[in-house]
């Protein structure tokens, strides 16, 4: 790659999407005679600022990280991989969370943001899959196998698929967030399994990197990824949590009044 | 029963399923018995019962005992887990990670003649990653290699 | 098997790869575009 290292570019990629986005913004509010865009959603400056952190992120992992000693370029599949199982991990957890105090507190809020955590973790951790998949190729070998590791995340999706699944198919409110919540927590089994499988059992995957295992400048474009996956989940999160409002607020209105309505 | 209460006894009910069945699987031994590779001690503890079933074996490959011949597409080497060797042969290419010392999962039968024949060779690496070290760069050390091996034969 | 993977065997050292790489960072975008499309798609109409 000839490329130019990121502190090379007068302008990077992040900040002209982030300048580009602001004018735009501005330009159709100014034109719509909307809200200004300053007072748009609060979580669409997470996902703004998620999305010009992951541009400049991948430019750094994919031009400015140097290759791996044995890896060489392949080793570049680190700074998607690993942040996504880490955020993968957060969104699980958050959904546990939710569901407990679902259950011990009865909100509403808190079951819809049990469907848009688990949601939003299952497609984290579809891109975790597909990248550990394309990982694995080059340097092991062999795109999958039995491993504990790879089993349990499957497992873990899977799992949370299935409780997705069981959401969309029953109809009481009551009894489909309460058996939703439970499902949760028992899905979280599989999400803390795949956790420690690496220490609990032999695997082909290696044990969890860590800043002493990771040389420093990897670190860095590593922390950047992870910091800009974070912000993108929090903002995919509201966002689906806005959605499943919108829906239940949609299937509990009352029918239009319309036939009633005296001419 | 009230919803609350209801709601309340299913919250107990998950979490104690959740925390009982992670208490089992870290306290249990299920991790020994059902493993997903044998050490070569392991292999050569198991004796007749380990021939002529698939398993799979992992070491480290013992340096200096790599041999590959390019025109039958056969490898040769030997793993150890520092106390027992296996000696191992395998068709096709092994993965580009392999070398000698690194780690290795390899999936076959352990035969008759002490030889472990195996499909698939794959590499387990640590979790170290690291840049190349001052003026090494990998194709450097690929092209280093390639015109040694072009000198020997 | 190409004669050019045959005579590094034993090296240890991945040489090229791109593609594995491009593809990983393919799937992380498209999987990102394509949920928030869905919520995009799954939002229900005339309203905010």
């Amino acid at each position: 790659m000839d490329l130019p290292p990121l502190e090379a570019l007068p302008l990077t990629p992040g900040k002209a999407v982030a300048v580009l986005a602001i004018l735009v913004i501005a330009l159709l509010n100014v034109r719509a005679g909307r809200r200004p865009w300053y007072l748009a959603r609060w979580e669409d400056a997470f996902g703004l600022v998620g999305l010009c952190l992951l541009l400049d992120g991948q430019y750094m992992g994919l031009v400015d990280a140097p290759r791996e000693r044995m890896m060489g370029e392949v080793g570049r599949i680190l700074y998607v991989h690993v942040p996504s199982a880490w955020l993968t991990m957060v969104a699980f957890t958050l959904t546990c969370l939710f569901a407990i105090g679902f259950l011990v507190t009865g909100w509403r809020s808190l079951d819809l943001l049990v469907e848009s955590a688990a949601e939003v973790g299952v497609a984290l951790g579809i891109v975790l899959q597909l990248t550990g998949m394309l990982f694995a190729r080059p340097t092991w070998g062999v795109y999958w196998d039995w491993d504990p590791r790879l089993v349990s995340t499957a497992v873990m999706l899977l799992s949370f698929i299935g409780v997705l699944t069981l959401r969309s198919l029953l109809t009481d409110p009551d009894q489909r967030a309460n058996l939703t919540s439970a499902g949760a927590i028992l899905a979280t089994t599989s999400m803390i399994v795949t956790y420690f499988s690496v220490r609990w059992w032999r695997s082909l995957h290696q044990m969890q990197s860590s800043p002493d295992t990771v040389a420093s400048p990897m670190v860095l474009v590593l922390r950047i990824n992870a910091f800009a996956m974070l912000f993108l989940f929090t903002w995919l999160l509201v966002r689906r949590w806005r959605l499943a409002r919108a829906l239940a607020a949609r299937d509990e209105a009352p029918p239009l009044p319309s036939a009633e309505v005296p001419a | 029963m009230t919803p609350r209460l209801q709601r309340l006894l299913l919250a107990a009910a998950a979490v104690s399923v959740l925390g009982g069945t992670l208490g089992a699987l870290s306290m249990s031994t299920m991790g020994e018995e059902l493993v997903y590779y044998w050490s070569p001690t392991e292999l050569h503890a198991k004796g007749d019962a380990a021939r002529d079933a698939t398993v799979r074996i992992m070491g480290m490959v013992v340096d200096g005992s790599v041999e590959w011949m390019p025109e039958e597409q056969r490898l040769a080497f030997r793993v150890t887990d520092g106390s027992e060797e296996v000696a191992v042969e395998g068709t096709g290419a092994p993965p580009q990670m392999f070398r000698e010392g690194i780690g290795v999962v390899v999936e076959g039968r352990l035969h008759a003649d002490g030889v472990f024949r195996s499909q698939t060779v794959m590499v387990k690496h640590d979790n170290a990653y690291a840049p190349p070290a001052e003026g090494e760069m990998p194709d450097e050390v690929y092209r280093a290699l390639q015109a040694s091996s072009a000198e020997g034969t | 098997m190409s004669p050019d993977q045959a005579a590094e065997v034993g090296s240890g050292v991945v040489t090229g790869g791109w593609t594995y790489v491009t593809a990983a960072y393919c799937v992380c975008w498209t999987v990102l575009v394509g949920y928030v499309a869905s919520l995009w798609w799954r939002h229900p109409r005339g309203e905010a």
